[in-house]
């Protein structure tokens, strides 16, 4: 290739693209007024009679480091793509975590019908005996007022898992709208940021779950101060923990694919 | 020269350059070394930012013109410009005036 200074353009159009940051239409737009504006200085000093190598130097030197070109554009930009990222963010943490605990209401409800309803839930010591057998009447599966309350009180917890189920699936459903519509914005944060905060405040979510749950279970106590059962606080934490795992694996997917596109480039060679 | 001076009136002087007719960023640069006679040199490339913001705030508008072979981005003012560069002028004026006192040691 000739040196005709269009590779030292060329590369300073390159600096230039990867300084700037905004909007791809607006990086777009200063992009091609940039060049348009070097190559009119090209031409316009090339005319006075100077070389065009030299010309081209003086023309990117006249047109400021790219740095100082991309400070220019509003910063207000960065921030509300900052702010956009982090509810996304934040829409899938408590939309997932929702759903997890909506999920576990699967196992719950199958401890409980499988005649363990107090592992499930119960009803606190101070409860006097005859509120306890008013349940008695409707539950007849249930032989005494302690199971039919137990059983009374597991369609609660059943039903309250799903109620939050069905905000997270609804949370879930607003963070994929706010997602494509985003998709092709430019990105402050790095990819598999999302999945990777999911997978770790997921995970920290589920400790308590399982730990207070595996106590009580190894203490041989059926529920915590009677109310909070034990296995319902085991499975809630599992499939929390789950879903943790799911995202890890999700983003480690996202995070390799660079690496396992070059190898497969490598191998198919 | 007056670089830094430059960076904080920069809207306003690009406003001004505008106000004489359309122009893209190369005749906007060089109308403004030609009346500043060459007092002006701040990197070239700047301005285009400042463009765009002007063009945010709606007091220029612009558009793809192809001349000379090369597509142009081409500015011109609103009106909301004018207005913008009429309370600018004004304010400079004042500004201009308390500073040109103050060396000359007399009241405003």
């Amino acid at each position: 290739m000739t040196d005709d200074g269009e590779e030292q353009l060329q590369s300073y159009l390159d600096q230039l693209l990867l300084a700037l940051r905004g909007r791809p239409r607006e990086v777009r737009r200063l992009l091609a007024e940039a060049e348009a504006h070097l190559r009119d200085a090209i031409d316009a000093e090339v005319a006075a009679g100077a070389d065009r190598v030299d010309a081209v130097e003086r023309a990117v030197r006249r047109f400021g480091p790219p740095s100082a070109v991309a400070r220019g554009l509003p910063r207000a930009a960065a921030y509300r793509t900052l702010a956009g990222q982090l509810v996304e963010a934040a829409l899938l943490v408590v939309g997932l975590l929702c759903v997890a605990v909506g999920l576990a209401a699967v196992p719950a409800a199958l401890v409980g019908l499988t005649g363990h309803a107090d592992l499930v839930t119960g009803d606190p010591p101070s409860v006097p005996g005859p509120a306890r057998c008013q349940y008695l009447q409707h539950l007849t599966a249930a032989q005494d007022c302690t199971q039919a309350l137990s059983a009374h009180h597991v369609v609660e917890v059943v039903r309250s898992h799903l109620v939050v189920g069905v905000v997270g699936f609804v949370v879930v459903a607003a963070w994929w709208t706010l997602h494509t519509e985003r998709r092709t914005r430019p990105t402050v944060l790095p990819a598999g940021f999302n999945l990777t905060a999911c997978g770790i405040l997921l995970g920290v979510a589920s400790l308590p779950a399982l730990v207070v749950g595996l106590r009580a279970t190894i203490a041989g106590a059926g529920n915590i101060d009677g109310v909070i059962g034990s296995a319902d606080l085991m499975v809630t934490g599992s499939t929390v923990l789950a879903v943790s795992l799911a995202c890890w694996a999700v983003a480690a997917r996202q995070l390799t694919r660079p690496a396992r596109n070059l190898f497969g480039q490598v191998a198919s060679r | 020269m007056f670089g830094e001076r430059l960076k904080g009136n920069l809207d306003l002087l690009l406003l001004a350059v505008l106000a004489v007719a359309p122009a893209h960023g190369y005749q906007v640069l060089e109308r403004l070394r030609l009346r500043s006679d060459g007092a002006f040199d701040l990197p070239e490339g700047t301005i285009y930012p400042a463009l765009h913001r002007l063009e945010g705030r709606g007091w220029v508008t612009s558009s793809w013109v192809r001349v000379d072979g090369r597509n142009r981005r081409v500015y011109a003012l609103t009106a909301d410009g004018r207005r913008q560069l009429a309370v600018q002028r004004q304010e400079w004026a004042g500004f201009t005036a308390g500073v040109a006192a103050v060396l000359a040691g007399e009241p405003a």
